[in-house]
């Protein structure tokens, strides 16, 4: 019996796989995250069952939310007494735990039953790549990631920029960033369009903060970010953030910016 | 058995009672309408079923309709064989029905001189019929597994005419009425002996290749869904594999971690592959490092001696007709390996 | 009463013509519907027997959706055992199919759990089949990032 033994160990062993969350779209690695939970890549599958693997998450720091999503998707919470209301967004949850927004996708894809709690402990997620010894030494696989790590432009070389093919080339007095000013109307709200280009500029920077100074930088600017915002009680800054609409939609990019730094 | 027994009583009852109106006329007295005390009358029966308790096991002659000869005809051509009907009948005789009979008549005062019982025991039926199946099995597994070891062969044999196993067919094959021993229901040992002795009766009635035929047909199918590997225990089968190898003239074994998961947890899993000469040999899971191991030479074995379980399967039926054994082979034994071995390197170098 | 078999205890009759002083064998057929109920339902008749008939009306039910959960289960099963050749369940099950290789999806999923031995070869089987219709290309571009088990290997 010992042959069926070992068969039958090796069948219902849990495999430990490696996700690496670079880049990567919180939501859509979260499903792919949740199918090797539940354990639905494997032929002895059952609703039933407890036999799910453990997945190892790293790098949840670098995740890529779509959109504007950072901004936009909030994460809402009622105490049950009145006024118990708070909603809070993607970049603030992601600056005060940067494992809480794949963690809550995760949770979300699970199957709403009892087997959720125990899945849900099978997962382990790690904001760097570093990950303790006694977990590494587990993991014998690597699940695929959803989406090609796009590669960033102080990646390439000088030489790879140069020769990127280009149809024409814009005239030197061509303002890019203003749009096409056709309409006299247009230029009343000129004030909006320069604020939106201030937005697409920062969005770049952003990206060479995360990129070259993502892990240098020291956190002050984001701690004292997050002391600006903290004015008040948390129930104080929700309620600006939610009476100070426009205000806040000018503050964001800003906000965002420091948010991705550290 | 007595809820059966019960219940059937009832639904005797239920079914008088729902018999069309033209019977229920006969007997106005009783069903002029619907039996209001039904439920509490067979409530009653049922009670004092309970209470009497299960009937006790009775032969099917004490309940008065049986025919022994018939019965044992019927017996012999439900295998389609021909025996021969005194021999089939001594088959069944168990030496303590025997006794029993001889005590009765002395206690009736008859001479068992003069008048004499006549009753053989199957003992000498089934001694010969043991061997029969015995040789034969030998032979056919020898057949079978050409490359598996005498001392394998031997333990499927040993399992094949275990008990247990004979015990199981002989209680399955309608021998418990047939069975003429001292008490009732027969103990395990009288099936087993009556067993072998309708082996013999067949082999005397017949000839032995008919027996055998028998034998092939109603013992070597307990192999189905058998694993032949696990009937035989493998004490040392790293030893053994690089003997083996070396009477081949093969590489040693060399274990090799193929893969492994989990392996800083209590579930952990390794699967280690064994290689003689840069060839995988075999490979299995195992929870640790050693099991996992020692299962890939059993498994590395089970490739040398093909008796894996992707293996042909057993030449049974129709097909086994043709099959030519051959009684005096013997598959090698390990003795025989090791002395080889032994040789090799005591003489090898010299030579 | 005991009664050894469910079989038996459902074909138990009625009598034919049931007499209202005695509701005892009416009583006891719904009762035992009931009988693995929770509560005072178990055993009380006048609240068993609404239960009851909505035990049956789901019973009723349950015949089709059994059905229909086992389909999705071996799709499930199958799904999960072709990907680990990496192999399409559709594509696998389309070209089975086409090359009249009756399995069913219940012969199919047990050949993946306890035969996979097997059932590789009948994926290798589809795979050189969608290589020589030529429809459901192969020669699709590598997927991004790493490779592992249960991917396919494109060398």
């Amino acid at each position: 019996m010992a042959h069926n033994r070992v068969l039958q160990w090796a069948t219902m062993a849990r495999t430990w796989w490696l996700f690496d969350a670079y880049r990567q779209c919180p939501f859509k690695s979260s499903s792919k995250i949740a199918y090797y939970l539940i354990g639905k890549h494997k032929p002895i599958y059952d609703s039933l069952s407890d036999i799910g693997d453990h997945v190892v998450v790293i790098n949840s720091k670098y995740i890529s939310m779509p959109n504007d999503y950072w901004r936009v998707y909030k994460y809402f919470h009622h105490t049950g007494y009145p006024g118990g209301f708070s909603e809070t967004a993607a970049w603030r949850l992601h600056e005060v735990d940067p494992t809480k927004v794949i963690e809550k996708a995760v949770y979300f894809y699970l199957p709403k039953n009892l087997l959720r709690r125990g899945r849900m402990r099978r997962l382990h997620i790690f904001p760097e790549e570093q990950v303790p010894t006694e977990i590494l030494t587990n993991i014998s696989d690597q699940i695929q990631q959803v989406q090609p790590v796009p590669k960033r432009l102080d990646e390439y070389t000088q030489e790879e920029i140069e020769s990127f093919p280009k149809l024409f080339d814009w005239p030197e007095d061509f303002v890019l960033q203003s749009g096409f000013k056709m309409a006299e109307s247009l230029l009343s709200e000129s004030k909006k369009a320069e604020t939106g280009g201030k937005k697409s500029e920062t969005g770049g920077k952003k990206a060479e903060n995360i990129q070259s100074g993502g892990k240098k930088e020291t956190p002050k600017t984001g701690s004292k970010k997050a002391e600006n915002l903290q004015t008040g009680t948390k129930k104080a800054e929700n309620l600006q953030t939610g009476s100070k609409k426009p205000e806040s939609q000018t503050e964001k990019p800003d906000s965002k910016k420091t948010g991705k730094k550290h | 058995m007595a809820t059966i027994r019960c219940m059937r009583l009832m639904h005797c009852m239920q079914n008088l009672l729902l018999l069309p109106r033209k019977t229920v006329n006969i007997c106005p007295v009783f069903h002029r309408s619907y039996r209001r005390g039904l439920r509490r009358y067979l409530k009653e029966l049922y009670q004092r079923r309970l209470k009497a308790g299960p009937e006790p096991e009775r032969h099917p002659s004490q309940l008065g309709i049986w025919n022994h000869d018939a019965e044992l005809f019927a017996f012999g051509k439900r295998f389609g064989e021909e025996f021969d009907e005194n021999l089939l009948k001594r088959a069944f005789v168990q030496r303590n029905y025997i006794i029993k009979e001889e005590n009765k008549r002395k206690e009736l005062g008859i001479d068992l001189i003069t008048v004499p019982l006549g009753l053989v025991d199957n003992e000498d039926l089934a001694r010969k019929g043991e061997e029969i199946a015995s040789r034969y099995i030998k032979a056919y597994l020898r057949y079978s597994y050409p490359h598996m070891f005498e001392e394998g062969i031997c333990a499927v044999h040993d399992f094949l005419m275990s008990h247990q196993t004979l015990l199981h067919i002989g209680m399955n094959i309608g021998l418990r009425e047939l069975i003429m021993s001292a008490e009732y229901p027969p103990p395990e040992q009288a099936y087993i002996l009556t067993f072998k002795a309708v082996i013999g009766a067949l082999a005397v009635s017949q000839n032995v290749e008919r027996a055998e035929v028998f034998v092939k047909d109603i013992i070597i199918p307990q192999l189905i869904g058998k694993d032949i590997n696990e009937l035989w225990e493998i004490v040392n089968p790293m030893g053994l594999l690089k003997a083996m190898l070396a009477s081949e003239g093969r590489g040693p074994p060399e274990p090799r971690l193929l893969w492994h998961s989990a392996s800083a947890t209590v579930m952990s899993l390794y699967h280690v592959g064994l290689y003689s000469d840069k060839e995988l040999i075999g490979k299995s899971p195992g929870e640790t490092v050693t099991i996992a191991e020692e299962m890939a030479a059993r498994n590395a074995l089970k490739h040398l001696m093909q008796t894996t379980d992707s293996r042909a399967p057993l030449t049974l039926g129709a097909k086994a007709v043709k099959i030519k054994l051959d009684y005096d082979k013997k598959n090698r034994s390990i003795r025989d390996l090791l002395n080889e071995t032994v040789e090799e390197r005591l003489y090898g170098t010299e030579i | 009463m005991v009664f050894l078999t469910s079989f038996l205890a459902r074909r138990l009759p009625l009598p034919r013509a049931p007499d209202k002083q005695d509701n005892f064998w009416r009583k006891s057929m719904w009762l035992r519907i009931s009988s693995k109920f929770y509560g005072r339902k178990r055993n009380c008749f006048g609240l068993a027997i609404v239960p009851g008939w909505r035990a049956l009306r789901y019973a009723t039910r349950a015949r089709k959706l059994k059905k229909e959960n086992m389909k999705n289960l071996w799709e499930i099963r199958l799904n999960a055992a072709c990907n680990e050749h990496g192999m399409d369940y559709h594509t696998f099950m389309t070209s089975l199919t086409q090359a009249d290789i009756g399995l069913n999806r219940k012969v199919l999923t047990d050949l993946a759990i306890y035969e996979p031995r097997t059932f590789q070869s009948l994926v290798q089987f589809a795979k050189q089949r969608q290589l020589e219709v030529g429809l459901e290309s192969l020669t699709i571009d590598s997927p991004h990032g790493i490779f592992h088990r249960g991917l396919p290997n494109k060398s």
